[in-house]
């Protein structure tokens, strides 16, 4: 018997290979995620500031060391002066100019004394956007670590009356004393460090793509298993047995596909550990097997089967967390396997979901097969 | 000619066959999207309104600092108008959490304050912001947890300069009446450091708003994906069917472009279900775009011929696909995958400009990105030679490609 299945295996698998059509899906997959990495290597971000610091002023070169230096989710382009960092916004090529004034050091040593906030730095926007907002806040965020050391260095020196404490002794000090460091840390429901992963939000969405991607070759092996079914392949088979064989071929070709999953989750660089992956996808695997079968059984014909994909595809690209993560609809999103599988990564709880939830699917294709055995 | 005609007129009857169900299956997308788009503007108007993000906080909550910190950040600081910290049990969070009734959850671990208080900074508050792996808003979030971060170090730090200076100076009874003097000072720049920069709009542009860049991308998205919809129409297409007729004295040239219009007429009555609930909203102003503001559907049907050659275009690739890589499963496959990667990387999904400039050089010249800008031109009413070139270059070599793949079978 497992030799038989063996061969039956191998044929399947000769026979999907044969075509350079399939070799030429299954190839396009890595392809993308690997251009996309690729692409990703540049500098970039939700909002493009043009950036004027005054040469020459130390709150400049510290305030432009942490926002160039920083990473971050913001795209910064140094401008030689600030006439050409508004031109910038008005030709559309950045989405906001911050432009610092040129005596920045002064103007805050000045407002730190009198401990008042007022402005520093003009913001130039064509319109105002969530994006930018947030750009505020890190715009902030690079002034107040200086803010903060000339409001100490005015406390000292106007409070505590020690006019006699020098630059460099009041710097020492602080240097010597200084916290540095995160409060926050990212963790997955796993307990897994944020930062254990290393990808950005361009990369992100791949590995729901390539879930939607490999939910559609369940699909596409449900349609082609109903085409070999039109053409009498399984003519030899008793309708009660035809889910099982459906099952056997539709393994064959989410194998490769399963293959190829692995493999561009790795390429695009958001792969966790292999342990984790190769469960969640063997899990997802036989979700999306079943899920495709039952979907074949209801449609019962490959027109109709064809008709269900665009709609299907949008349900999942709105409702699975791959571009968006909508909080509504939950019992939408209970019916869909990339939701799960796309959870299961950190949560081994969705693991488990997934596997009732195949086994749910495949207690009603097979009460689907017994009802239609029955009719025919 | 007789017989191209007739070949013609034969898939013309199979497209028409092919009709009623995708008129159908596009009404059923366009209530997934419509429901969709409703769920997202209905998110959008909460907020609007003041429902904010919230945030479960869990763990030990017990130091009055930190409760004095939560009060503050909820009556005081500008996040109050978007986060909402709620204390909770660890146990009714996760379940929040897992119901979509909670943004996070921030952990707050045992002996945060002593922690902080000394400078030792050894306990993180650590937050779960996603199930799944990061996305776009975990890493928005990471900057936001980035920005508290710095204020409160940078805080800890002058607070401990002034007392090392003081210890230093044998003033050490002053420690405790200086250190809430300064700390307060500090606490109350950071609560309005927004007054750092003087914000200036200039309140044009000549760009999309955010609503008509994903009305245009939505469609567009629509006609790039038909392909899978219209998947039935290349069900029964086989060589030697192609060869028959062929040998009955249609070129392979002619049959595909037979089979192309038939194949765009049955694109363009996809595109037409999905315009006309388009329509019928945009006059009953139930969908907004700014630019078409208390115009009705009028700016959209003077639209509507914008996007034809898109749609032309898109048929000609979805044809290719299909034809290309031999079997209709595969071309769904290809579709799909094709589908997805252009329109990411066009800007359908994300708008273009939050990516990196060699992916949206790539992305605005493949066909998708061709469309985009043709669509985004013919919105602001004038359509550059150059975006004509592309969409026309485009349709121009999948019709080409199509008919050399199709002759070389036909051989």
């Amino acid at each position: 018997m497992p030799g038989q299945m063996f061969i039956r295996f191998a044929l399947f698998q000769k026979r999907l290979l044969k075509g350079y059509g399939f070799f030429l899906m299954l190839c396009l997959a890595p392809l993308l995620a690997a251009g996309i990495r690729q692409l990703s290597g540049e500098a970039f971000g939700i909002a493009t500031i043009a950036l004027y610091l005054p040469q020459g002023d130390d709150a400049a070169a510290e305030i432009s060391e942490r926002l160039l230096d920083g990473g971050g989710v913001l795209h910064y382009l140094p401008c030689g002066d600030g006439e050409t960092a508004r031109r910038m916004v008005e030709t559309g090529k950045a989405d906001a100019a911050w432009i610092f004034s040129e005596d920045l050091s002064e103007q805050i040593e000045i407002l730190a004394r009198k401990r008042r906030v007022r402005p520093v730095v003009t913001v130039v926007e064509r319109k105002d956007s969530v994006s930018l907002i947030l750009g505020r806040e890190i715009l902030s965020s690079a002034i107040y670590p200086f803010f903060s050391y000339a409001v100490y260095a005015g406390y000292v020196r106007d409070e505590l009356g020690l006019m006699e404490m020098t630059d460099g002794e009041l710097r020492r000090v602080y240097d010597s004393v200084a916290v540095e460091g995160n409060l926050f840390q990212m963790v997955y429901p796993d307990g897994t460090p944020g930062e254990t992963e290393d990808f950005t939000y361009v990369q992100a969405p791949l590995r729901g793509i390539l879930a939607v991607w490999f939910t559609f070759a369940g699909l596409a092996a449900a349609l082609c298993f109903m085409r070999d079914e039109e053409h009498g392949v399984y003519g030899r088979i008793p309708l009660t047995k035809r889910l099982s064989a459906s099952y056997l071929s539709g393994a064959v070709f989410l194998l490769d596909a399963a293959a190829v999953l692995l493999l561009s989750c790795r390429l695009a660089g958001v792969f966790s550990d292999w342990k984790r992956e190769v469960v969640s996808c063997v899990v997802f695997g036989a979700c999306v097997l079943a899920f495709a079968n039952l979907l074949r059984m209801l449609c019962r014909t490959p027109g109709r089967l064809g008709m269900v994909f665009l709609p299907l595809l949008a349900a999942m690209l709105a409702l699975c967390p791959v571009f968006l993560n909508l909080q509504y609809l939950r019992a939408g999103k209970l019916l869909l396997p990339p939701w799960y599988y796309l959870q299961s990564i950190h949560n081994v709880h969705y693991l488990y979901g997934m596997a009732v939830y195949t086994v749910i699917l495949v207690l009603a294709s097979a009460a689907l097969q017994w009802l239609q055995s029955r009719r025919s | 000619m007789r017989q191209t005609a007739a070949y013609f007129l034969a898939q013309l009857k199979r497209a028409a066959r092919l009709l009623p169900g995708q008129i159908l299956v596009d009404l059923a997308v366009c209530v997934c999207a419509g429901a969709l788009a409703w769920l997202l503007i209905a998110q959008g108007a909460g907020a609007a309104a003041g429902t904010r993000y919230r945030i479960g906080m869990v763990g030990d909550l017990s130091a009055s600092y930190l409760g004095f910190g939560i009060a503050a950040l909820q009556e005081m600081d500008d996040s109050r108008f978007m986060v909402e910290l709620v204390p909770m049990s660890e146990q009714e969070a996760e379940e929040a959490f897992q119901r979509g009734e909670l943004y996070a959850v921030m952990r707050v671990p045992e002996g945060l304050m002593e922690s902080i208080v000394y400078g030792e900074n050894d306990r993180l508050i650590t937050y779960t912001a996603a199930q799944g792996q990061q996305g776009l808003g975990t890493m928005v979030m990471g900057e936001i947890t980035d920005i508290a971060s710095t204020l409160v170090t940078c805080s800890q730090s002058a607070i401990y300069g002034m007392q090392r200076i003081l210890a230093d100076q044998g003033r050490g009874e002053e420690i405790g009446w200086e250190t809430d003097k300064l700390n307060l000072a500090l606490i109350q720049m950071a609560l309005s450091r927004s007054g750092f920069g003087e914000v200036e709009i200039l309140g044009y542009g000549d760009g999309l708003s955010l609503e008509l860049y994903y009305f245009c991308g939505g469609i567009l998205l629509f006609l790039l994906l038909s392909g899978l919809l219209n998947s039935a129409f290349f069900v029964q297409d086989n060589r030697a069917f192609s060869c028959f007729v062929k040998a009955r004295g249609v070129s392979a040239p002619w049959q595909i472009l037979g089979e192309y219009l038939a194949y765009l007429l049955l694109v363009l009555g996809g595109l037409f279900s999905l315009c006309l609930p388009l329509m019928f909203a945009l006059e009953k102003a139930v969908l907004a775009v700014p630019e078409w503001e208390g115009m009705g559907a009028a700016p959209f049907v003077a639209f509507l011929p914008v996007l034809l050659p898109a749609a032309a275009l898109f048929a000609a690739m979805q044809l290719f696909f299909f034809e290309a890589t031999e079997g209709v499963v595969n071309g769904i496959l290809v579709q799909l995958i094709c589908g997805i990667g252009m329109g990411y990387l066009s800007g359908y999904f994300y708008p273009s400009a939050f990516f990196p400039e060699k992916m949206r050089v790539l992305g605005e010249a493949l066909p998708s990105g061709a469309a985009a800008r043709f669509a985004q031109a013919g919105v602001m009413g004038k359509i550059p030679g150059a975006v004509w070139a592309a969409v026309l270059g485009w349709l121009a070599v999948f019709l080409g490609l199509t008919m050399l793949v199709r002759w070389s079978r036909t051989r």
